[in-house]
């Protein structure tokens, strides 16, 4: 006779237990904490998530399986394939990387750390389990303890009406969408009685027929939770409110990990679960891809450089449109004989994605250390005042554009783009090359901002704004009239309706690459190098977009 | 749940049936006197009868788990938060004409597409489906209890994780900034 109770694989499940269990130590430490020892979380945090992502290491073969049932055809609902491996690493990656960007902003802006860091930390518990989990139960629980802290982090900064309204907007919305995917689940179970995928695939391919209606409405209802979390349009809404209104490391943990959330669920329940019903949700992909990246990127382009937030604003609507992208090959999967071959081209998209997306929003958060308004122009001439960040920014950029020197982003372009030419769906690919140009607007146009002289009245000020510059620090007084007046005189045209801020940002600019923040640097430097070394390597991602993952 | 219709007469229902019926047709009207009334708190009240009404479905259905589950949480938590929220905001006890939104026809035409879309799907679905309510138990405690523990366990063990970051996110969220500064400073002062 077998044992009752499900027997537990530690060492599979041990990069999410890990995450898990470093979110309650911290809760725990916190309390025991002084004060002024509060910013040892933050490296706490990053530890644990180094930690478990060496966890992956032992788990590499992709063949465990745990938390099987004790009876019937044992299914399992926690597997460790390749599919959740790579999408966990992306969690862990990601959250690691965010945690780097927030160790400066929870101390500047008193958010409450020990709290900040076991959100943040439960949060990415939560998107590590969902690639792995293959019942819809699971799934669903898994997507909320995703998104559920995401909702407390955008409200954290307390005292902000912007903020909570935010995440109020967040929370509402998110949880309606969450219950209509519930109820989905609910008709997929009345028709197929069971809520494990494999199973669920073999209820929905022989359903009583008169029970047909209620799982293509089921299917359909499923899949709207997880578009949302994907901020696919017309679920998207909450997006651009929700990134300006959040701390900065927030919005950039919402545009990878919680995106990921989305699209791993989305490519498990339709490409595992929902097989026999692609006729169904095959166009309606196809439909949410296209109006996806075009919403986002003509609203990216229609951003005003100059209004507060504008950066922040155009990589939130940037980011909904690089989520129609992720969507193309789910959508592919619908029209393909073999779905399971199209799965891997999102997770190299995305895992291109979040590497060069983290790297923009901390080299965002690196302009903001001296202009906090996160507008565009303040990115003007970046190059002048701290070459390296203006190319690293000017690099991530180009691969967001898919442009080389941004190799890698060029090639999980085109690995999308073969998912959609070779089932068949040339308007999509239609669709997404339109986008692409629309997108290499605003890129290009931002990358040209940093390289961009620092005045845009006559490039001669040039010296005479270097001059200022070095005189700023010898002055006595770096206030006064004196080093303000030519700083009024260099300041960009455009941010002419702050031109008293402007003045004293301009003139302390000089000793600013020394004041960074070493966790920013560390994030920009990790980004970047990872980001190089993808796009000498391609191969080590685009191997995933060749053959199955499952 | 059985797929056929012989052994059971639409036009010769029994004392379940009718019961089963009568509690629904109230609760429905419940349902609509909570949202159409003007005074909030008789809202709230009329919402304990359509939980209610909801538990006893439950139970006549042999679901006895669920129905006090219904009852614990709906009936018994959400609804007195309900209530606690409005005395603690103050808000208007008698009729309250400027409750009334102006969204009020979206609503409505929103609620109406649903319920529409609901009924006929799931009256298309199940109008021969009939449960046998005389075979074993299926959601008594044991039932579901063994279910859960034999078998969902993990997603078990990941909502506990996701009511604790709700809870602290919730306390996070409500602490305003000056009752968090203050009880720092004396700290600061030893």
């Amino acid at each position: 006779m077998t044992s009752l109770v499900q027997s537990v694989d530690w060492v599979a499940v041990a990069p999410v237990l890990v995450t898990a269990l470093t979110g309650l130590a911290v809760l725990v430490t916190d309390l025991f904490l002084a004060p002024r020892h509060k910013p040892l979380l933050g490296w706490v945090t990053i530890a644990g998530l180094a930690l478990a992502a060496l966890c992956l290491i032992p788990l590499t073969d992709g063949d465990r399986a745990t938390f099987c049932l004790t009876t019937g055809d044992r299914q399992c609902s926690y597997v460790a394939d390749h599919f959740a491996l790579a999408v966990q690493l992306l969690v862990v990656g990601g959250a690691l990387l965010t945690a780097l960007l927030s160790v400066t902003t929870v101390r500047r802006e008193a958010l409450p750390a020990g709290e900040y860091w076991f959100l943040l930390l439960s949060s990415a518990a939560g998107a590590a389990l969902l690639p792995a989990s293959r019942d819809l139960a699971t799934l669903i629980v898994a997507l909320e303890v995703a998104s559920l802290p995401a909702f407390a982090l955008v409200g954290l900064r307390r005292g902000d009406r912007g903020s909570a309204e935010a995440a109020l907007k967040f929370f509402l919305s998110s949880v309606v969408a969450t219950a209509v995917s519930l109820l989905g689940v609910s008709f997929v179970y009345a028709a197929t009685g069971s809520l494990h995928l494999d199973t669920v695939a073999g209820g929905l391919d022989d359903v009583d027929p008169r029970l047909n209606a209620l799982a293509a409405l089921g299917v359909v209802l499923t899949l709207v939770g997880f578009a949302f979390k994907l901020a696919a349009v017309p679920f998207h809404f909450w997006v651009p409110d929700s990134y300006v209104g959040a701390p900065l490391p927030v919005a950039a943990y919402l545009s990878v990990v919680g995106k990921s959330a989305g699209f791993s669920g989305l490519a498990l329940v339709t490409v595992v679960a929902f097989r026999p019903y692609a006729d169904t949700w095959g166009p309606a992909l196809a439909v949410l891809a296209a109006l996806t990246m075009t919403t986002g990127n003509v609203a990216a382009l229609r951003q005003r450089p100059d209004q507060p937030a504008s950066a922040v604003r155009l990589l939130a609507w940037s980011s909904v449109g690089q989520a129609g992208y992720l969507l193309v090959p789910l959508a592919a999967a619908g029209y393909h004989d073999d779905p399971e071959e199209m799965v891997g081209a999102t997770v190299a998209y995305a895992l291109m994605y979040a590497v060069v997306n983290l790297g923009a929003f901390a080299v965002v958060a690196l302009v903001a250390e001296n202009r906090p308004g996160h507008r565009l122009t303040d990115h003007r001439a970046l190059f002048s005042r701290n070459p390296l960040a203006a190319l690293t920014m000017g690099f991530f950029l180009l691969c967001l554009a898919g442009l080389p020197p941004g190799v890698i982003g060029l090639f999980a372009k085109v690995a999308v783009f073969r998912t959609a030419v070779d089932s068949g769906l040339g308007w999509l690919a239609v669709v997404m090359a339109v986008n692409v140009t629309i997108a290499l607007y605003y890129y290009l146009k931002w990358t040209a901002l940093l390289f961009a002289t620092p005045t845009t009245a006559t490039p001669t000020t040039t010296p005479a704004a270097r001059a200022t510059a070095t005189t700023a620090p010898a002055a006595p007084t770096p206030g006064t009239a004196t080093p303000g007046a030519p700083g009024q005189a260099t300041a960009p045209t455009a941010t002419g309706s702050t031109v008293a801020g402007s003045t004293a940002t301009a003139a302390r600019e000089p000793s600013v690459p020394a004041s960074v923040p070493h966790p920013l640097t560390a994030a920009i430097a990790l980004a970047a190098a990872l980001g190089v070394a993808l796009s000498g390597a391609p191969q080590l991602i685009l191997r995933l977009a060749s053959g199955t993952l499952f | 749940m059985i797929l056929t219709a012989e052994a059971n007469g639409f036009l010769s229902p029994n004392g379940v049936e009718i019961v089963f019926l009568l509690v629904g047709v109230v609760t429905l009207g419940a349902a609509v006197i909570t949202v159409t009334t003007r005074q909030l708190v008789h809202a709230a009240l009329w919402l304990v009868v359509a939980l209610g009404g909801l538990a006893v479905e439950y139970l006549l259905l042999t679901a006895e788990f669920i129905a006090w589950v219904q009852v614990l949480i709906y009936v018994g938590s959400v609804v007195v938060l309900l209530l606690f929220g409005l005395m603690l905001t103050r808000a208007p006890i008698g009729r309250s004409p400027d409750a009334d939104s102006e969204n009020r026809w979206v609503a409505l035409a929103v609620a109406l597409a649903a319920a529409a879309t609901l009924v006929t799907v799931v009256a298309d679905a199940f109008r021969s489906t009939w449960i046998d309510l005389d075979r074993s138990v299926q959601g008594s405690p044991e039932v579901t209890g063994e279910s859960l523990f034999r078998h969902w366990v993990l997603p078990f063990e990941a909502l506990s994780v996701l009511l604790l970051a709700a809870l602290v996110g919730a306390i996070t969220l409500s602490r305003r900034r000056g009752a968090d500064d203050a009880p720092a400073s004396p700290k600061q002062e030893r």
